[in-house]
């Protein structure tokens, strides 16, 4: 739902109904922020219009739930930037004290819960509903170590698991959190669960003959047949078409068989249907965004050159780690007939040009814009792109060359995709 | 300031009502913004507030996740 600021700036929505509490989304100008709404409730917000998750503040009937939310995310984005949270330190860590930290961080946020209801009372549902969500998102921390750690790490046995690491997927029965399935916290994880458990040995999609059975078969063993292994399913099938542009049309069949969610169905066939659009080899949609100076650039002003697209945003860290990899490729490529376009899809225009006068280094090869839509912009509306970062290569003649192309950072992948797209 | 006051009591007046308008126009005050608004009923709920200097003029709710959720969503996940 949706209301209009009054002319003084007023604004009231209002749910008629509400069977039962539930997480809710606010947005505002393209910033979101996370609710959490009871039936009876009477919020009263206040927020800087600049700055919607940093000052957002709530007065009235459900107060206390909506300003520990604000709070917590507050403190898990400061961890994140100053490395405190495990996430944040797992590549440099063992898999063992990646345990140990993540066991840490997961009793410190508890405490802090216990220690600020008892300071402003909590409703008792919403206190379990963020002790499952602090458990959910540990165990998400455990389950992406793996992904985390560099080839390097992994060829030097670094990373190596010890037998039992995955026991904490037992103790958390999965297979009987349906009721969990309408928390953000418990989607993360099994999407996490998707990417990390259910892709074959060498990180893609199961392919071969039986490979849709074999899917199924390992996401029954472990979640059961039921909704959660079908949204698990669901989410892992759909980041890999939404993502990676992976073609997953040979597993429709067995997905079909197996799921029980008519949704996620038809979602899933229009995400096909999209990454159709958007395969190798068709044209590159257009759009036109503006640059830091002001002047309109249309993509397909480009035309006659090899383009690198990256969608990025400064508050995406996977993004920024791939910034010092690109500038070395655009040095590396200087004055050859390719551009580096970057669209950034911060909400707020400050943001990134902040980033582009501290941080990006500038070269004649690179294309700077801003999408301010974010996600539901012109251009990643037009490259149907759900997630960051997400890099295109654009051939000359305007048509796709890679939807799904290496990032920066996987010299000599890239530099050979790259060499090769320049070919006459 | 006396036009503007005459234009928004037209407004506020009921349609067909117009001839009135050649009296005097009465006091007039603004609706409260929330009069515009049903109250919840029962199990319902009220997220209300005001903006300074707004850059925006619309701010949205959506609740009862999907399937995948309402947050934004990143890939890789974790």
């Amino acid at each position: 739902m949706a209301a209009r600021l009054s002319p003084t700036g007023d604004f009231r929505l209002v749910l008629p109904q509400l069977a039962a509490p539930t997480e809710a989304r606010l947005g505002y100008n393209n910033e979101y922020a996370t609710l959490y709404l009871t039936p009876g409730d009477d919020l009263r917000l206040s927020f800087d219009p600049a700055r919607l998750n940093q000052t957002l503040a709530f007065a009235g009937r459900g107060a206390n739930a909506n300003n520990y939310l604000t709070q917590s995310s507050l403190v898990a984005s400061l961890d994140d930037e100053a490395r405190r949270a495990p996430d944040a330190q797992a590549a440099h860590l063992s898999a063992a004290a990646l345990r140990g930290a993540a066991d840490t961080y997961r009793q410190q946020r508890l405490t802090a819960l216990t220690a600020y209801a008892a300071r402003r009372p909590l409703p008792p549902a919403f206190v379990r509903q963020q002790q499952q969500a602090i458990t959910y998102e540990w165990a998400s921390t455990l389950l992406s170590y793996s992904s985390r750690q560099s080839a390097e790490r992994r060829r030097d046995g670094y990373a190596t698991l010890p037998v039992n690491y995955y026991d904490f997927l037992r103790e958390l029965q999965l297979d009987r959190q349906d009721s969990a399935l309408t928390q953000n916290a418990f989607q993360s994880l099994l999407m996490t669960y998707g990417f990390t458990q259910l892709n074959d040995e060498a990180g893609n999609l199961p392919a071969g003959p039986d490979a849709g059975r074999r899917l199924y078969q390992r996401a029954t063993d472990a979640l059961g047949d039921g909704r959660v292994r079908d949204v698990a399913v669901g989410q892992y099938l759909m980041g890999k078409v939404e993502s990676e542009h992976t073609d997953i049309r040979a597993l429709l069949p067995d997905f079909q068989a197996h799921n029980h969610d008519s949704t996620i169905a038809r979602d899933l066939r229009r995400a096909v249907r999209a990454h159709l659009a958007l395969a190798n080899g068709q044209p590159a949609p257009d759009f036109t965004l503006t640059d830091a100076s002001g002047k309109k650039v249309a993509l397909s002003e480009l035309r006659g050159k090899v383009v690198y697209l990256d969608f990025w945003a400064t508050w995406c860290g996977p993004c920024l780690a791939e910034m010092p990899a690109s500038l070395e490729l655009r040095r590396k490529f200087a004055g050859r007939d390719i551009v580096f376009l970057y669209v950034s899809l911060d909400a707020r225009a400050a943001d990134w040009q902040k980033y582009l006068t501290t941080k990006m280094v500038a070269t004649p090869n690179a294309v700077e814009l801003h999408d301010g839509g974010a996600f539901d912009g012109p251009a990643a509306r037009a490259f149907n792109v759900q997630s960051i970062p997400s890099y295109w290569l654009i051939g000359r003649d305007g048509r796709l060359i890679s939807n799904n192309p290496p990032r920066p950072s996987t010299s000599p992948a890239i530099d050979n995709a790259l060499e090769q797209a320049l070919k006459p | 300031m006396g036009r503007f006051r005459l234009v928004l009591a037209l407004a506020a007046l009921p349609l067909g009502a117009g001839a009135q308008a050649r009296h005097p126009a009465p006091p007039f005050k603004a609706p409260a913004f929330r009069s515009s608004t049903p109250e919840p009923v029962g199990a319902g709920v009220v997220v209300s507030g005001h903006l300074d200097k707004a850059p925006a003029n619309v701010i949205t709710l959506s609740y009862g996740p999907d399937w995948r959720g309402t947050l934004p969503k990143r890939w890789p996940p974790g």
